[in-house]
């Protein structure tokens, strides 16, 4: 018998072997990668029922299939913290209550919560331009940001979200905080512009402690995610148009010492609505509510 | 050379391939499978049959001119419930056909309360075939026969006959107390203790009484009637007569009359209170919470808890949520919601309701010994209809309340809203106490006060009577200045325990709970000193 020969078919042999073991071994992360999470069957079916629903998608979804994590977080105490040096050091009336801490400084009112929400209200508004209507999105983000970061209001890492015209008086920008490449929508800086004048930032910025890597679980592809949106929000007496959905990380806000929080698509509708969909329960997470209200305001 | 490369590159192949293999059986399993995030049903405990649900919630005894009330946790009220359960469970529906109203000699010997309405008839375990109904007490009513009457009581013409003699000998005994003038001689005397001996009290009517009013349907429990063996009837007979009584504290009923010679006021009464006859002692309680394991119980409320995040809260406590429903542990028990299921309504009858109330108890942490339930009632709240059942601990016969209650509100849609507080006696506080006293002996000299303390605590406490602890709270009632003085109405009157302390070293506090127009107040047993709700755990 030729060895020589014996050896080459032995080589070809463990050479399919091998394919075959590393096929059935890979294969998942293969599939992953040529498999989508959205069939072009499944978004045209989502479309369809979002039409008869009188939403309509007006932005593409991402169609492969993905992963995600819990990530653990709790409230930015060095923002806080931050911030609020500021104002102690100049306040002239300090009040405390159960759940917040009141600075009256000339011109500015500001409300520490305990559950690590900033609200700052100027009173009168600053001016940061004479006319603020002309400028377009891009320049006016500029603007604001520019002041901001000039006051130390900013926080490291925010990153603008959207701007929305509520009517043509008032502005709010959002700012968003970005955890490598996930947004973590819980977290936000809001700026709200009226008659050309800042009147009021709000912060609530999350301190990203850990992602949980061994929870990482695929998430529900984004066509489930619209069709749980339809269906809890019923149909819509006029169009609706939905112009973004994308992962990030959001929850409610906590008075808490720590919590998890799960990734969600967030969708947009009309441009300035937001609607989660937890991306591993497919449930619509609760949006935060803010208390606007000032001491005296509530004591009245 | 060439020949050495294609040996060395077959090794290669064969180690890879090797490798391979283990990978693929040993090798780690990909992300989607990486947590458990297959359903797994968790079972604390089974639910518990209909028979096991529900249970009266006293049973009263009337025994020689005393009362005698029995509750959970005691062995007379368990037999007592036992026997009247499976009477009830063998009665004949013919029973039913010809109602026999009890005599107007006969004395109500016995009767079992239920707060929560008893079910019967239909396809249910009590009563089965006859007419549906849900039942609020159960009587017993007793008559005096001699012994040949007992004997021939199966025939009803001997029956009637010697109903008619005892109704004459009754008479006939009950002259000499009526002419006080008559003096009896020692042959009478004789003759009177020996029929004495040949008379029994004897059950023979069952009484039931509905939750509507007005339903009603009585029993005579005889033999021929009921469709029972004459051994079973005798059984359940002689457990009814026979009810140790001794080292039990007698009660008596309130009436509105004691009230008023009481109280210088007008007091209404709308239930049966009954209260102790003489002062007794009673112990605290050493107790210590209910510990469930957490991993089961996240099982129990979340389809895949691996999609639960956990919020942990400044004051230690945990919470997980899917974003949809909450699960918040705390020291002392569970509180639960789903917000979403709250906007149903309730179709089921009360009997499914009961049924599902033990699957749900018994599937979300258990359904411990102790632990019964109190009531269960059909509830609206803004258009949404929804059942609301609550549980209370039992020890000995006394109710033990915690701060928070054991309650489930639940509708068609399935469970909504879920509070837990169980705390289980460790030992009576007697005996703590004493092992303290003791360990104090042989380390210091014991001061005169501590040896009192030891003492009160080793007699218990002396209960303070009724009428100073019903005057305290009527104190406290006309103390509060938003509450109705016009009329006062007394709706419950009882002892209990209440969980206080702290939570390293939580005691039940025996209590009066004294229930003044809809207000509770809560008294300690001996000083009478208020206890709030900041005081409870």
């Amino acid at each position: 018998m030729n060895l020589g020969r014996a050896k080459t078919i032995l080589i070809f042999a463990f050479i399919g072997l091998n394919l075959f073991l590393g096929y059935q071994l890979f294969w998942p992360d293969f599939g992953r990668l040529t498999q989508v999470a959205v069939t072009s069957e499944e978004l045209a079916a989502t479309e369809d029922a979002l039409n008869e629903n009188n939403y309509y998608l007006d932005t593409s979804l991402d169609r492969a299939v993905q992963t995600s994590d819990f990530l653990t977080v709790s409230p930015y105490w060095d923002t806080k913290e931050d911030t609020i040096k500021r104002f102690e050091a100049n306040a002239i009336r300090v009040d405390e209550t159960e759940d917040a801490t009141y600075y009256n400084l000339p011109g500015i009112n500001a409300v520490a919560h305990s559950s690590g929400l900033i609200q700052i209200f100027f009173d009168p508004g600053l001016s940061l331009e004479e006319e603020l209507s002309d400028l377009d999105e891009s320049d006016l983000n500029d603007l604001v940001e520019q002041f901001l970061s000039d006051e130390e209001i900013l926080p490291d890492g925010a990153l603008f979200d959207y701007l929305d015209r509520e009517d043509d008086d008032v502005t709010v920008l959002y700012y968003k905080q970005m955890l490598e490449d996930k947004p973590i929508f819980a977290s936000q800086l809001k700026a709200v512009i009226q008659a050309n004048h800042l009147q009021k930032v709000e912060i609530y910025w999350l301190k990203p402690i850990e992602r949980i890597p061994e929870r990482e679980m695929e998430v529900i592809p984004a066509n489930e995610a619209l069709n749980n949106l339809a269906n809890t929000l019923g149909p819509s007496t006029e169009e609706r148009s939905i112009n973004d959905i994308r992962l990030g990380y959001f929850s409610g806000e906590y008075d808490a010492e720590k919590w998890e929080i799960p990734p969600v698509w967030r969708i947009e509708l009309d441009g300035k609505q937001h609607h989660y969909i937890n991306a591993f329960t497919g449930n619509m997470e609760q949006e935060k509510t803010v208390s606007e209200k000032l001491p005296d305001e509530e004591d009245n | 050379m060439n020949e050495y490369a294609k040996s060395l590159f077959l090794l290669l192949l064969v180690v890879m391939s090797l490798f391979l293999t283990y990978q693929l059986w040993y090798g780690q399993k990909p992300t989607e499978l990486t947590v458990e995030d297959v359903y797994e049903r968790v079972v604390f405990e089974q639910p518990r049959p209909l028979e096991d649900a529900i249970a009266p919630s006293r049973i009263v005894a009337d025994i020689d001119d005393a009362n005698y009330v029995f509750q959970k946790g005691e062995q007379n009220y368990d037999d007592l419930w036992s026997h009247l359960s499976s009477l009830m469970k063998d009665l004949d529906k013919a029973a039913f056909v010809d109602q026999s109203s009890p005599d107007e000699e006969a004395v109500n010997c016995l009767t079992f309360y239920f707060q929560t309405s008893l079910p019967v008839g239909g396809e249910l375990p009590w009563f089965p075939e006859t007419v549906d109904l849900e039942v609020d007490k159960v009587k017993l009513y007793c008559l005096v026969e001699s012994s040949q009457a007992i004997d021939n009581e199966d025939d009803p013409n001997v029956q009637e006959e010697t109903i008619v003699n005892n109704l004459d000998d009754q008479d006939e005994t009950n002259e000499p107390d009526q002419s006080n003038d008559k003096e009896l001689t020692e042959e009478d005397s004789e003759e009177d203790s020996e029929m004495e001996d040949s008379k029994q009290e004897v059950t023979k009517w069952l009484v039931i009484k509905g939750s509507d009013v007005g339903t009603e349907m009585s029993v005579l429990l005889t033999e021929e009637l009921t469709g029972l063996a004459k051994e079973d009837l005798e059984q359940f007979r002689g457990r009814l007569q026979n009810i140790p009584t001794n080292d039990l504290a007698a009660y008596h009923s309130l009436t509105e009359d004691m009230l008023s010679e009481q109280f210088d006021r007008n007091i209404q009464l709308r239930n049966p209170i009954y209260i102790p006859k003489e002062p007794f002692f009673i112990n605290h309680l050493t107790l210590k919470p209910e510990k469930l394991v957490k991993e089961a119980l996240l099982k129990t409320f979340f389809v895949d808890y691996n999609m639960a995040r956990v919020i942990e809260e400044r004051d230690g406590h945990v919470i997980y949520t899917d974003g949809e429903k909450g699960l918040r542990l705390t020291d002392v028990g569970l509180e639960y919601s789903n917000p979403r299921h709250e906007e149903g309504q309730a179709t089921m009858s009360y009997h499914d309701a009961l049924l599902n109330i033990s699957n749900l108890i018994s599937n979300h942490g258990g359904w411990p010994d102790g632990l019964q339930l109190k009531n269960l009632e059909l509830s609206r709240r803004a258009g949404y209809s929804f059942y609301q059942a609550e549980w209370v601990m039992y020890h000995e016969g006394y109710p033990l309340y915690a701060d928070h209650k054991t309650r489930i509100s639940f509708n068609d849609l399935g469970l909504f809203d879920y509070t837990r507080s169980l705390f289980i006696v460790e030992n009576d506080g007697i005996e703590e106490s004493m092992v303290e006293a003791n360990d104090q002996n042989n380390v210091e000299e014991e001061s005169d006060i501590e040896n009192e303390e030891a003492v009160e605590e080793e007699e218990g406490i002396l209960i303070a009577e009724w009428n100073e602890a019903l005057h305290e709270a009527i104190k406290l009632y006309d103390g509060e200045a938003a509450l109705d003085r016009t009329s006062l109405r007394l709706e419950s009157f009882n002892l209990q325990y209440v969980v206080t302390g702290s939570l390293s070293f939580p005691r039940g506090e025996p209590v009066w709970s004294i229930k003044l127009n809809g207000k509770e107040f809560l008294l300690k047993v001996g000083s009478l000193e208020q206890i709030s709700e900041e005081d409870m755990l």
